[in-house]
């Protein structure tokens, strides 16, 4: 925590918006009551695929080989063990949660999964019981892979489940179907996990408002305590992107989506799930610690081909591509790929925006705390006008999205970036 | 000596032909020859046609075995450049016109045929494309006849292939007068070209009918009075190649240190200011502009830059005439005027290639004649400047001339039809082939008509039109309101008749390129107060960014910011964002309609 302030000058050129502020030196929002100063998310990457799904633009795709998933594994375990040792702005930080993602995590074996989660413990100090999640592709495990997950003290899955309609999942290029996911998410709470998620697609090609009903409607009907639901965005470089340039994509409107979406949320509402952030659904006590630790400025450690870091103010992410990754870190040299601090102003506006995807909004007494100055005041003219044309909603104590809002989040967010 | 130009209907080879032309006077070192060698602009060579004449100085030997001196001129075939046609045509006795063995003769083969004939040129014809499996050199050879040229001795070439281009040479030598000319007597020189060279300053292009010029002679231009000393002269082979001095008949360049296209006005007559010729020669008319269109910097800020760059541009393209103008919605720029929509684009193209500008570029109009109560007719070139009050209202027409198989002269007759057209003549030729002439607004002609006459006719009609002056016409001014404001730079003139369709066409494009926005916007369409036509950009419903982990906020953001660069670059109108496009639209409208 000493070096919270000693890391770098500040470039010249003032900020545009919150002019003079150092950089944020705690959490500008917090996630709960009882979390300890300076804590650190860990996260791990991995990136393999059994193949790649029509909508994803990561990059992650099968090894290159049969030994590369080992080598991989190895490499990670090498940036762990250097991390603890060579990166004095790591050390004291308690660590709160763990989230191993992708790609496809279960694309390799449970006991390599686990080997690291082991040394992610004996590293940091993680303690026993801290969310420790691990994303699954119900194609790609069974019930001993989850059995080995969870007994290796991963407390919390989360499925790609997509959709419940077989023709759409054939039609995104899943590899499970839908009683393969039923099948998955039975077997994990059979099997001990107290917190299972299960992500959704909303607005996919060839949905209809009653399959997606009946999607969301069973979905919460299988006693989780997690439902993510993503609007489908078409990217450059995906089988989707390429498909939409070729005008062969044939997307639902945006009206019928906004429907669709609007209706997921009142059945999850229904069933007892809260909307805690714009895609994130929990029931009470099941929220995602780890992803919150995004929202609301905790630090957090990524290990892996392409993940990113953010500690003390600063972001770096490492080399993207997974062979490259592996080759620098056995060869002894860092990963890191890029690095980026943004100016005071930035990041005031990057926290505003993050903060807002939260059902707490912009807090005002965490955000001022964090960067000396009153949010409300910061971004007064900006929030004035996405409030007239009832984007936001702003009171004494900070600002939240509307139900529009939530709609049009890139539009608040590009009004208060500078 | 020879002087003589390459003419011909659009894409009939001619500048092939000029290529075959180089290499047999062996004028460019083989490795240094790339295909049409004379279309020296970029923007020519993607698009594959000529833009700017192109003269070039070449030594071809005879078959009576003396050495023959000719000046080539490459001209445009567009009819948007038929004004760059006319003043090469100037510096030259005579033409080869080039027709496509294929195609045959189409209406700028006319069009240029005519341009020549009237200047007196010798015309040699020229069958080009004779290696095409598609040639019918003897059906071509009798459409010569009819245009009352001899058929029989058009020299059939190959400019692919390089066959015949020997034999087209002595012809040319043959049947192309030498130049007259006295070089003693006092200096008379036609400025038929210029161009702005960085270091030169103002290259005048000129041809010498009697006397002579060398550096350090001092010059005045006829019309101007302006006076210059020479710094250089010389030929084109084809490039500047200095020479002591320029003699009667001779076609070449000429610096004099001009810094201003308006010193050196094309078509002028140059002479010895201390011995002048008592009459200059007839020179040319200046090119009257067909179209014109505002001209805005995206960014308001450009306004300097962009006013620079119209400066350079003109001392290559004198065609280019502009003016400022202010416009309610998009601020300061320039009402310029144009040849045709192709000149226009070009024009376009240029502005923002050469100079790196970023432009707004609004509906091209013609010009109206406006008369109201008390006051004598004037123009306008704008549909923001039509007044509600006006007595009558009369636009341009022109008689179109529509070279045609004969099966479609019923399609082509329905096209004019609709254009507002009246028929006035329809020749057969042949059993094969029409000429229809249509009386039609230029309005009707200028934006569309050609691609339509073209995709009515599956390519085989050409097209050839020349000004007939003003007639009266039912023209009202309909408003484009965004957000209940009438936004001017939208705002157009139609034929009452065509007001409304047209409106609900462009309000429908409109509603295609404005992108949505937080709230609904209204488009509506009026004459005066009537609104004829409305349309709604419904509020944005949806644009949420799903995902947002450890991985994505940098990324996310960068795209936010780009995305907000981009926003940027749209102009804001109230509080309606328009993109480039939207000024466009009127025209797009008319493209896509019909």
């Amino acid at each position: 925590m000493s070096q919270a302030h000693a890391i770098r000058r500040r470039e010249p050129g003032a900020s545009r918006v919150v002019g003079g502020l150092p950089a944020p030196s705690r959490p500008w929002g917090a996630p709960a009551a009882n979390e300890p100063d300076g804590a650190v998310s860990l996260y791990v990457h991995m990136p393999y695929c059994a193949h790649r799904c029509a909508f994803c633009d990561l990059t992650a795709g099968p090894p290159a080989g049969q030994h590369e998933p080992l080598a991989y594994l190895t490499a990670l375990r090498r940036e762990i063990v250097r991390a603890v040792e060579e990166e004095p702005e790591l050390s004291g930080r308690p660590a709160l949660t763990a989230y191993f993602g992708g790609g496809t995590p279960t694309a390799v074996q449970p006991e390599g999964l686990a080997g690291v989660l082991w040394l992610l413990r004996q590293q940091f100090g993680l303690p026993d019981g801290a969310e420790a999640t691990v994303e699954a592709d119900p194609a790609t495990v069974d019930r001993e892979a989850l059995w080995a997950l969870h007994q290796a003290g991963f407390t919390r899955v989360s499925f790609g489940v997509q959709s419940l309609d077989d023709g759409v999942l054939r039609r995104i290029g899943r590899l499970h179907d839908a009683d393969r996911a039923r099948a998955a998410v039975a077997w994990a709470q059979e099997e001990g996990f107290g917190q299972v998620s299960v992500d959704l697609i909303l607005g996919l090609p060839g949905v209809s408002p009653q399959t997606w009903r009946a999607t969301v409607e069973e979905v919460a009907g299988w006693g989780i305590g997690h439902v993510s639901v993503y609007a489908l965005q078409v990217e450059e470089g995906t089988a989707f992107g390429r498909r939409q340039r070729a005008g062969m994509l044939h997307l639902p409107p945006d009206d019928l989506v906004v429907e669709m979406g609007d209706e997921a949320e009142a059945i999850l509402a229904h069933a007892g799930f809260g909307r805690y952030e714009l895609s994130s659904y929990a029931r009470p006590g099941a929220r995602c610690a780890h992803n919150e630790g995004y929202w609301t400025g905790r630090a957090y450690r990524g290990f892996g081909a392409g993940a990113h870091s953010y500690i003390d103010g600063e972001r770096r992410w490492n080399v993207r591509a997974p062979r490259r990754y592996v080759n620098t870190v056995v060869s002894g040299r860092s990963p890191v790929d890029g690095r980026e601090r943004l100016e005071p102003g930035h990041a005031a506006a990057e926290a505003a925006v993050l903060a807002l995807r939260r059902d707490r909004g912009i807090e005002r007494k965490a955000f001022a705390a964090a960067f000396g100055r009153d949010p409300l005041e910061t971004f007064g003219p900006a929030l004035d006008r996405l409030a007239e044309a009832g984007l936001v909603a702003v009171g004494a104590q900070g600002a939240t999205l509307t139900a529009r809002g939530r709609w049009l989040y890139n539009q608040v967010a590009a009004a208060l970036l500078p | 000596m020879r002087n003589f130009a390459i003419i011909a209907h659009i894409d009939h080879g001619k500048s092939t032909l000029a290529d075959r032309l180089l290499e047999h006077a062996a004028a460019v070192p083989q490795r240094q020859m790339t295909e049409q060698f004379l279309d020296r602009m970029d923007l020519e060579r993607e698009r594959g046609i000529t833009i700017k004449a192109q003269a070039v100085r070449l030594a071809v030997t005879g078959e009576d075995g003396s050495t023959y001196e000719i000046n080539l001129i490459d001209t445009p075939g567009h009819v948007d450049f038929s004004y760059e046609v006319s003043r090469a045509l100037a510096a030259c006795e005579g033409v080869a016109l080039v027709v496509d063995a294929a195609q045959g003769v189409q209406a700028q083969t006319v069009a240029n045929l005519y341009l020549a004939a009237d200047q007196g040129l010798a015309i040699v014809p020229v069958l080009n494309k004779i290696d095409l499996p598609g040639a019918e050199p003897d059906r071509v050879r009798a459409e010569l006849d009819d245009l009352g040229l001899d058929g029989a001795a058009a020299v059939a070439v190959s400019a692919k292939t390089g066959q015949g281009v020997p034999a087209l040479v002595e012809m040319l030598l043959r049947e192309v007068p030498p130049p007259e000319g006295d070089d003693a007597a006092p200096l008379r020189a036609l400025v038929f070209d210029s161009r702005y060279d960085a270091y030169l300053g103002v290259v005048c292009y000129v041809r010498l009918f009697d006397g002579s010029v060398g550096a350090g002679d001092r010059v005045r231009f006829m019309a101007t009075g302006r006076a210059f000393e020479v710094t250089e002269v010389g030929v084109f082979r084809p490039e500047n190649e200095r020479v002591d001095r320029l003699w009667a008949g001779e076609v070449g360049y000429l610096t004099a240190a001009i810094k201003s296209v308006r010193e050196a006005r094309v078509g002028d007559t140059l002479t010895h200011d201390a011995r002048p010729a008592p009459e200059p020669l007839p020179g040319f008319r200046p090119a009257l502009p067909v179209v014109y269109a505002g001209l805005y910097p995206s960014d308001p800020g450009g306004y300097d830059d962009l006013r620079e760059a119209l400066e350079r541009l003109q001392l290559n393209d004198s065609a280019v005439v502009y003016e400022p103008e202010r416009s309610e919605a998009l601020g300061l720029g320039f009402r310029a005027g144009f040849l045709g929509l192709l000149h226009l684009d070009v024009i376009e193209e240029r502005l923002e290639r050469e100079y790196n500008l970023d432009l707004v570029v609004t509906a091209p109009s013609v010009v109206y004649r406006i008369t109201r109560q008390g006051q004598a007719p004037y123009e306008i070139q704008s549909p923001a400047e039509m007044p509600d009050d006006a007595l009558t209202v009369e636009e341009p027409f022109v008689e179109a001339r529509i070279l045609v198989p004969s099966a479609y002269v019923g399609a082509v007759m329905e096209l004019c039809q609709e254009r507002r057209g009246t028929m006035a003549g329809l020749d057969y030729r042949g059993d094969e082939r029409a000429e229809i002439t249509y009386r039609m607004p230029l309005a009707e002609i200028v934006f569309d008509f050609y691609d339509r006459l073209k995709s009515r006719t599956r390519g085989y009609a050409s097209l050839d039109y020349r000004p007939v002056g003003y007639e009266m016409s039912e023209l009202v001014k309909v408003e484009v309101l965004l957000a209940g404001d009438p936004v001017d730079a939208l705002s157009f003139i139609a034929h009452r008749s065509r007001a409304e369709p047209r409106a609900r066409a462009v309000l429908g494009r409109l509603r295609e390129v404005i992108p949505r926005q937080l709230f609904d916007v209204a488009l509506q369409a009026a004459i005066g107060r009537r609104v004829i036509a409305r349309e709604t950009v419904k509020a944005m419903r949806k644009d949420v960014l799903a995902k947002c982990y450890g991985g994505d906020i940098t990324r996310k953001r960068k795209l936010l910011e780009k995305q907000k660069a981009g926003k940027k670059r749209m102009r804001e109108i109230g509080r309606v964002e328009v993109p480039q496009a939207a000024f466009m639209a009127v025209l797009d409208a008319e493209r896509e309609g019909s």
